[in-house]
């Protein structure tokens, strides 16, 4: 499947030669998923609508889930969750909606679901913190875009090494010990740098948006 | 005691560590706990907790998307066109072994764009890229001219695509708590998605609805209610409250003799077995017509209604003050619900003043067993009452029926307000210490050696630092004397007007709570 250098909608630009194999395997078996489920009468504007949509707001549903299912694994899954329950439900989705605004109510149902499977002990938040922390994402909103685009300039400015332990830092399933070991340095001592790292980009992205009056 | 809004770098940094920990599923419980104990503490916690929330989930997308292009045994280029060497073996390894659900809906997205692309027999040329954010990889796709996408598409695919009416599921029942179903009502069980047409008829019961458009809405039983589009809801009868988000400003209600339109609010809304309804704003404002449902009156009609306020109006269009009202009228949307919210206050029957008729619409709000941490004080303010210290409200106190009074009465010289005590009870005063203390107050009524705090909100404050907090003993800014009286049967108290002594911020109204004397005299048997 060729496929050619593009940027994404973080202006991170890519490039890809091609789609690994084991990915293309993956891709027919989620989407045999997805339409055999149901293609619920949906047209193929309606699916190069959605993709677009998805493709504009991801982002944000993904930091709405992950803040209030903190765990990667499990915020995967209510994402994933979310992402099937858009499509399913897209042919009723009324084009004067806001697109996010139904994406995050969906996903704040799936959290809801989510939550209702898991025993109490595995929930990090009461119902309390978790409206509290739902509800603060609305008040950030008007800000939300310009933190994405001030985080990744931000990101530019960092030293190639300090670039290079958050992307390993971050790159799904991760061991804190075995990055450590990799580069010479002991778990706390990982822990610190990378606190240190981010220190200094909250530092440049609050310049960045206070120069932008937006802070 | 006063908290400036600022951001504290050691809070962040903590929230930063503790995050890292829950996100790589590292945090002990003591982690946990504390993760939730700094959240709760100040509403900056929250604020600061997302940002840093959304900054993992950006790392995350650019470190998905280097992994992604890259590939095992490849190298990638950074987003700044660098060399970057990516993760030793051992740990790619076991990332793609892993599979992340986030890259198999990356997959999914894209698989789905190509399917899209080759189910069309034009003459297209396919651009598949991934990179991108958020645990999920971008997916752009270039087709034919008229199915191009990502690239000014937005208004023609709207236009010839997507679906322009709603007639399906708006809403989500999210909790049914105790709910009886009218026989005609199919049982909607939680997490039930429901429809416009569909109509909800319990008998008993209180049910909880998200709608898509950013509104929350408790119902409680017996109601009998028909959501018309994913905006409007009929109420045939019933008691509700609203909680309606920036998305969903200009929600409707619809009663048989008029209709509420909100304007950002908290609201409730009450329609009896004939058709008068009654409507408090909790918060914001909300716009209350009359009229019968095809042939709503004019705007001139329309009357506005503030946080504080409430009316009832009859199937005639008359429309009075409601005096009162207390919790179990109207579901509240706190999260720190009254142990015995939904019942009606058996002390406290009625209160009124010498100073609103029938004209005006603000109401006092009764609480029955209300009192307790971060409660609202005011109906017309946002303070509210906290312990002034960490040891809390004085246990006395907590669990009290309380009055919610308009602190804007604090400056009114000729105030008298009227308490209808109904049953045996001590009741409570709590006066602010820059108060004059009124003779009716001294004469009446015993200075105890309890104080309450009160927190206020910035609101109406003219200095900044007015900010509020969660919990006893935060960003208290005054700590009120509470005075006490014995009931011993029921009657009805007159209480005064209040002054200000001296110069000074934390001026506000007295506040009014109650307990039954059996319970007082226990507690002090016991405190002997």
């Amino acid at each position: 499947m060729p496929t050619k250098p593009t940027s994404d909608d973080s202006g991170t630009k890519t490039t890809c030669a091609t789609v690994p194999a084991e990915v293309t395997e993956v891709m027919r078996e989620s989407a045999n998923g997805l339409e055999g489920d149901s293609d619920h009468g949906l047209s193929s504007m309606d699916k190069a609508n959605f993709i677009r949509l998805w493709a504009a707001h991801k982002r944000r549903v993904y930091a709405y889930v992950l803040s209030l299912v903190p765990n990667w694994a499990d915020a995967d899954e209510v994402f994933q969750e979310t992402n099937i329950r858009l499509w399913r439900d897209f042919s009723r989705f009324d084009g004067e909606t806001d697109f996010g605004t139904w994406a995050i109510s969906v996903a704040y149902y799936q959290v809801l679901t989510w939550r209702k499977r898991q025993s109490r002990n595995r929930l990090v938040f009461d119902d309390e913190t978790i409206n509290a922390i739902a509800e603060q994402h609305g008040n950030l909103l008007p800000v939300t875009d310009a933190r994405f685009g001030a985080l990744r300039d931000c990101f530019q400015e960092l030293h190639d090494r300090q670039r290079e332990l958050i992307t390993r830092f971050y790159a799904p399933g991760t061991s804190v010990d075995e990055l450590g070991r990799s580069i010479g340095k002991t778990r706390a001592a990982v822990y610190k740098a990378l606190q240190r790292i981010r220190a200094s980009l909250r530092n440049c992205i609050e310049r960045r948006l206070k120069r932008d009056h937006l802070a | 005691m006063k908290e400036l809004p600022q951001k504290s770098e050691g809070r962040i940094s903590r929230l930063d560590q503790l995050l890292t920990l829950q996100l790589n599923g590292e945090a002990t419980q003591a982690d946990s706990d504390e993760l939730n104990r700094l959240l709760q503490s100040e509403p900056e916690a929250i604020s600061d907790y997302v940002e840093l929330v959304t900054d993992s989930s950006v790392f995350r997308g650019f470190s998905e998307a280097a992994s992604y292009c890259a590939g095992p045994g490849r190298e990638s280029e950074d987003a700044g066109g660098k060399p970057l060497t990516l993760l030793d073996r051992s740990v790619r390894s076991r990332m793609h072994q892993r599979a992340p659900l986030a890259y198999i809906v990356t997959a999914a997205s894209i698989f789905l764009a190509v399917v899209l692309l080759l189910s069309r027999n034009d003459d297209n040329t396919t651009s598949v890229a991934a990179g991108g954010e958020g645990g999920v990889t971008n997916t752009l796709v270039s087709a034919d001219r008229s199915a191009t996408v990502g690239n000014g598409s937005a208004s023609r695919g709207a236009e010839e695509g997507v679906p322009k009416a709603v007639t399906g599921e708006v809403a989500t029942v999210i909790r049914a708590d105790d709910v009886v179903w009218a026989k005609d009502n199919i049982d909607v069980d939680e997490l039930t998605r429901v429809s416009v047409g569909q109509t909800l008829h319990l008998t008993s019961g209180e049910l909880e609805l998200v709608f898509d458009r950013s509104v929350r809405m408790r119902v409680r039983g017996p109601a009998l209610l028909e959501l018309r589009s994913p905006t409007e809801v009929y109420s045939r009868f019933g008691v509700l409250s609203a909680r309606v988000g920036k998305a969903g400003r200009g929600f409707a209600i619809e009663t048989p003799n008029g209709r509420i339109v909100d304007l950002g609010t908290e609201f409730g809304v009450a329609v009896d077995e004939k058709g008068s309804t009654a409507v408090a704003v909790f918060r914001g404002a909300v716009d209350l017509m009359y009229g019968p449902q095809d042939n709503l009156l004019k705007p001139s009609v329309t009357r506005r209604l503030v946080q504080g306020q409430a009316l009832t109006m009859d199937l005639d269009g008359s429309m009075r003050r409601l005096v009162s009202y207390d919790d179990s009228q109207f579901p509240t949307f706190r999260n720190d619900l009254p142990l015995e919210a939904g019942r009606p206050s058996s002390i406290f029957t009625n209160v009124s003043d010498n100073i609103r008729d029938g004209i005006g619409a603000k109401s006092y709000r009764i609480v029955p067993g209300g009192l307790r941490e971060d409660v609202l004080a005011y109906v017309d303010r946002q303070h509210q009452w906290n312990g002034v210290d960490s040891s809390g409200i004085p246990s006395i106190l907590q669990g009290a029926d309380y009055i919610m009074p308009f602190n804007g009465d604090k400056g009114r010289s000729n105030l008298s307000v009227e308490v209808t005590v109904g049953r045996p009870s001590r009741l409570f005063v709590f006066m602010s210490p820059i108060a004059k203390v009124p003779e009716w107050l001294t004469d009446e009524f015993t200075k105890t050696d309890m104080q309450i705090g009160l927190d206020e909100s910035g609101e109406y404050a003219l200095v900044d630092g007015y900010e509020l907090a969660r919990g006893p003993g935060k960003a208290i800014d005054t700590k009120f004397f509470v005075w006490q009286r014995d009931v011993d049967y029921p009657t009805t108290v007159v209480l005064g007007s209040v002054r200000q002594a001296r110069r000074g911020t934390g001026y506000c109204m007295y506040g009014i709570a109650a307990v039954p004397l059996e319970v007082a005299r226990h507690y002090d048997a016991k405190s002997n």
